[in-house]
């Protein structure tokens, strides 16, 4: 690429981020919106009258069942359960499985209708299968019902494509919980090699610019080539003892890689839906962009280690701790790990900043929602324990003890933002794309994406055969058309 | 003279190398556990060195954070509890099961024997929804017995077949013998079959043991609280944000041992007891 | 039907003890516990075979599609057949590797010596550590950058240059030295029994006869252990069939489906897209599968041994 292509290309960028702004085109409808002010109406209406402990007084006894993620943001508030547990006499229990496993137990539960649990937390993927079959209700008849509605609830905090995308179901849509677990996509890099002035220097005379944080895939690939570093050479002036690689990519067929290679798509030819569908739910996965998109990805494991084409994201975060790699695109709240001196050796050397640039602003989210299960045996005294857990003072509790905020009250909180990857988090959640998980085929879907990914890089096929591969299973799964018929 | 010292010396070369060959093929079983132990002292970032390091500073946090900081000790003893009481009671029902294919005639006994063998080459994968639906309809679910049974179950046919074996071992005629002297079934069962099967009962519980102690898919999918079993609980070291691979490992080595001394302490009987009768002088 | 049922000891008359019914009674605890949980589950999953249930798609509710599932997957599927065919390589390379290993240990193993009892029980540590315990220990193990084993290979001058679960080829040949190791000391450790228990006589004819140690060991050895082998291979052809928990934790299936074997297609079938209906047809004619691969190999050595008779 020349460099009037690259300015040319800033321009565009700048001019198509001004447009778009952030990810908004997803405001609120009327409809919601008077679901929100009619809350927030009782809301006011029970400011100084009503309390957690009077509205539990019916439930003192219940214990709750929750079923959840093997994840921090679980771990935390069980910290503080007494303190709920004291005020409403209301039991917690919880039971925490990995995400595999998690999702068995939870579809398990759901077909059988055993209502053994209270709360369930519903992976992203899966939102849209499980209010469309009916197994969660909606939380809108709690959420206007006075006797269960606290007045500080302050349902403003949540940003609105997180909220809305996590927890929003259904036509028209009704909201089914509160995000609980949202990780998203941010650039990764070793800040103290980008600051190296000897880095710096060899930098400048090889590609004519200043060593920087990358704003656009160009440079990415760039500083991933000058990072690249054999045994025996040199980086920011010691001697290697192994190979040192320019960027850390996830190539296991896992959504590991689904969803690393969506921010490349979705930059390259726009975010909606992380660029697998159009507004109309028709197929444009294989779209002329997309293409160029995987072939960039493709080329870019040159800079990447060998193994990596075994990589899904916890193994990415590994190579960081043991100082293997300069840059990924990788999940926000795994940062913690690599920040901790005592599982990493770069902790402290990291910088963090938004996703570059190819042509559109993006950030991949992922979030998982508290649900209160259909079958649920104490749905009230659930919700109860909803609104406390998601409280702001309980939530910055938990995000204290290393909990992903969904709530800007405690993003903005000074102890928050203080911690060296939250800026860049906030920023990225103005750009959050979601991917195609209204779609309840979305599991299957997904999986077939992460085939033809790894077989693109494993060179079985080109990229254009993969994605027009993808097309075709995807429609024959969604029934919808392909924008971009397969040539073959 | 000189002759037979040169062959009993070349004999004793073959002699060496072979028992070589097979110290080294023990050796390479044995080195990815002894490499488990090692791990289970290392902290995360000794555990990721390379070259890797023998020489380190142990330490014990990964087995305190399993087993005092963590569920991991309760997960142990409902394995115990689950595992020897399946173990016992599959013992039990599949010697009895055994010996009434191996003395009695009973009618389409082919058909079932072939039924019940057909339940060991099913999938777990086939039965574990159904299975779910089931226990959570009899309150099974999540309880120390219900896990006991479906492993009860899934060890049953591996018993009736082995024991069934011992079982055809010995000669009718001791039967017959105890049965003209007037004993009756049950005495005849107790005291002149069952202390010549005992070899037979020990083996069988050993791989009923290892079976059900190591069991994964229905242990996780049966299990919620109360009765959750150590293979169960290892994956929930693998969170979102990372695996405890030194407590991986500290746990697997504990998994490890109650079989292990199991497998020493009845060494003997293993050994004797795995013909399954099948050699006949 | 009765393919399978091993005919060890003497096809005496059994001698039919005075009360019939004791022996149903005695089946009967087996029984009834069979038919609770294995059996019930059983045609459950047959009636689903035979629906269009997704958990997660909300039009396929359980709607009766007759065979359409088998159809499909016999016709169609050709994913399915590809993990058949690799499950079936994976399992014959797999069991005669371990055989043949498992029955060079115990033959050189099988003296007396000091010690003795404590090599053998370390032996069979493979066997005894949870498998899920395992593959997660040989994820650390196979780390192309921090893992031993890449390392151990390089330092003897193996050139690595791809992740050994990277590449197709490697990919599946590391499962199979994983399951190698996991499974020899099983055939070992009844081999070991066997030969401990083989009865004298025949070899001091033999020796009379001044047979060479080949010849003693085919024509005497080999038959003696023979229905012990049997029961050996049976075993571990079952259970290599079902092997699921280690690829499970170290490939998924992958690198693109050089891995997928058959348990593993199912369970993604069945536990990650939730298609119930499809995933009980293909989960049935798994099992099918491996019914008639047994009963199969059963045959296959019942002929030779008349051959050798």
């Amino acid at each position: 690429m020349k460099k009037s292509t690259i300015v040319y290309l800033m321009v565009v960028s700048l001019a198509v981020a001004l447009a778009f702004g952030t990810f908004t085109a997803h405001a609120w409808t009327p409809d919601e919106q008077a679901l929100l002010d009619k809350a927030k109406e009782i809301a006011s209406d029970n400011a100084g009258v009503w309390s957690l402990e009077e509205a539990a007084k019916p439930y003192r006894g219940v214990t709750l069942k929750i079923l959840a993620d093997a994840a921090t943001e679980a771990d935390a508030p069980q910290n503080y359960d007494s303190e709920f547990i004291k005020m409403t006499g209301i039991k917690v229990l919880w039971e925490q499985n990995p995400w595999d496993e998690h999702r068995s137990k939870m579809f398990m539960d759901f077909a059988a209708g055993t209502g053994i649990y209270d709360l369930v937390w519903v992976p992203f993927d899966d939102m849209a299968s499980v209010t469309g079959k009916g197994y969660v209700q909606p939380v809108d008849k709690f959420m206007l019902n006075p006797k269960l509605l606290d007045p500080n609830i302050n349902l403003d905090d949540y940003s609105e494509a997180l909220w809305k995308y996590t927890s929003w179901y259904g036509k028209p849509a009704k909201p089914y919980g509160f995000p609980c677990e949202n990780p998203t996509m941010i650039l990764w890099y070793r800040k103290d090699l980008f600051d190296n002035p000897t880095e710096k220097a060899n930098f400048k005379k090889t590609y004519r610019y200043e060593l920087q944080v990358p704003k656009n895939f160009e440079q990415y690939n760039h500083i991933a080539e000058f990072f690249t570093r054999k045994k025996g050479e040199r980086l920011a002036g010691e001697v290697l003892d192994r190979d040192f690689y320019g960027v850390g990519q996830s190539g296991k067929r896992h959504w590991a890689s689904v969803c690393e290679w969506m921010n490349l798509a979705s930059t390259w030819g726009g975010p909606t839906w992380g660029g697998t569908l159009d507004e109309n739910d028709d197929v444009v996965i294989n779209r002329p962009e997309n293409v160029e998109a995987l072939e960039y990805w493709i080329s870019l494991f040159r800079f990447s280690p060998p193994g990596s084409v075994d990589w899904y994201w916890d193994l990415k975060s590994t190579a960081f701790q043991k100082n293997i790699v300069a840059m990924a695109l990788a999940w926000n709240d795994q940062s913690y790990e690599i920040e901790d001196p005592e599982k990493s050796e770069v902790a402290g050397k990291m910088g963090y900043d938004l996703i570059p640039i190819q042509k559109y602003p993006v950030s991949h989210f992922g979030s998982w929602s508290w649900t209160i299960p259909t079958k649920a045996k104490n749905p009230d005294a659930a919700w109860l324990y909803l609104q406390w857990v998601n409280s702001r003072d309980i939530a910055l509790k938990c995000a204290l003890e290393g909990a992903m905020p969904s709530r800007k009250y405690v993003f903005d909180s000074p102890e928050i933002s203080a911690i060296p990857f939250m800026p860049a988090t906030k920023k990225a959640l103005d750009h959050a794309f979601p991917r195609p998980v209204h779609r309840p085929e979305w599991g299957e879907m997904g999986e077939i994406l992460a085939l033809y990914l790894t077989k693109a890089h494993r060179m079985e096929m080109t990229a254009q055969e993969a994605l027009d591969k993808v097309a075709v299973e995807w429609q024959r799964l969604l029934g919808t058309s392909i924008v971009h018929p397969p040539k073959t | 003279m000189k002759k037979t010292k040169v062959l009993t010396s070349r004999r004793q070369f073959i002699e060496i190398g072979l028992l070589s060959v097979a110290a080294f093929i023990v050796f390479l079983e044995v080195a990815p556990f002894l490499w488990i132990v090692l791990m289970s002292f290392k902290s995360r970032l000794d555990i990721f060195e390379i070259p890797p390091k023998l020489i380190f500073n142990p330490i014990l946090d990964n087995y305190y954070n399993a087993f005092v900081e963590g569920p991991f000790s309760k997960y142990l003893i409902n394995s115990l509890i689950i595992d020897s009481s399946s173990t016992a009671l599959a013992i039990l029902i599949g010697t009895l099961a055994a010996y009434a294919f191996s003395r009695f005639k009973i009618w389409g006994g082919k058909q079932i024997f072939f039924y019940i063998l057909t339940t060991r080459m099913c999938p777990p994968v086939v039965v574990a929804l159904p299975l779910f639906m089931i226990y959570s309809k009899l309150k099974l679910y999540d309880t120390h017995i219900g896990v006991i049974l479906i492993h009860t179950i899934f060890n049953l046919a591996l018993v009736i077949w082995l024991m069934r074996g011992f079982f055809d071992e010995i000669p009718q005629e001791i039967d017959q013998a105890a049965m003209i002297d007037g004993h009756s079934e049950w005495t005849i069962f107790r005291k002149f079959i069952f202390p010549l099967v005992l070899p037979g009962i020990v083996v069988s519980a050993m791989f009923c043991l290892v079976f059900s102690w190591n069991e994964f898919l229905f242990a996780l999918i049966l299990t919620q609280f109360d009765a959750t079993t150590l293979p169960v609980g290892v994956p929930q070291l693998v969170t979102s944000r990372g695996t405890y691979w030194g407590q991986v490992a500290a746990v697997g080595v504990v998994i490890t041992l109650p079989v292990l001394i199991f497998a020493v302490t009845f060494h003997r009987y293993l050994i004797r007891g795995l013909t399954f009768g099948a050699i006949k002088t | 039907m009765g393919l399978l049922i091993p005919s060890f000891g003497q096809d005496k008359e059994k001698t039919v003890l005075k009360r019939k019914y004791t022996g149903y009674l005695l089946l009967l605890p087996t029984l009834a516990l069979l038919a609770f949980l294995s059996l019930v589950p059983f045609i459950y999953a047959f009636n689903l075979s035979l629906r269009d249930l997704n958990l997660r798609i909300p039009r396929l509710a359980g709607q009766f599609v007759g065979v359409d599932n088998f159809r499909y997957l016999m016709r169609e599927d050709s994913e399915f057949w590809h993990s058949m065919g690799i499950t079936v390589l994976f399992l014959v390379v797999v069991v005669s590797i371990e055989f043949v290993a498992g029955f060079a240990l115990a033959l050189l193993l099988n003296r007396e010596f000091k010690g003795k009892r404590i090599v053998v029980s370390l032996a069979v540590i493979p066997m005894m550590i949870a498998p899920v315990a395992v593959g997660l220990m040989w994820r650390v193990a196979l780390n192309y950058e921090l893992g031993i084993v890449t390392y151990l290979l390089k330092s003897i001058g193996i050139p690595m240059k791809e992740a050994l679960l990277g590449t197709s080829a490697t990919a599946l040949a590391t499962l199979m030295v994983i399951d190698i190791w996991q499974w020899t000391p099983f055939i070992f450790l009844i081999i070991l029994a066997g030969l401990h228990s083989l009865p004298k006589e025949p070899y001091e004819a033999a020796q009379v006869d001044g047979a060479s140690k080949w010849k003693i060991f085919r024509l005497v050895t080999l038959p003696l252990l023979k229905p012990l082998i049997i029961i050996a291979l049976l075993l571990r052809v079952i259970d290599a069939f079902k092997t699921f928990d280690q690829v499970y934790i170290l490939t998924g299936g992958g690198p693109g489906n050089a891995t997928d074997l058959v348990c593993m297609f199912a369970y993604r079938t069945n536990f990650k897209i939730w298609n119930l209906g499809y995933g009980a047809a293909v989960v049935l004619v798994i099992f099918l599968v491996i019914l008639i691969v047994t009963a199969f190999f059963y045959a296959v050595t019942q002929k030779k041994e008349e051959e050798v008779v």
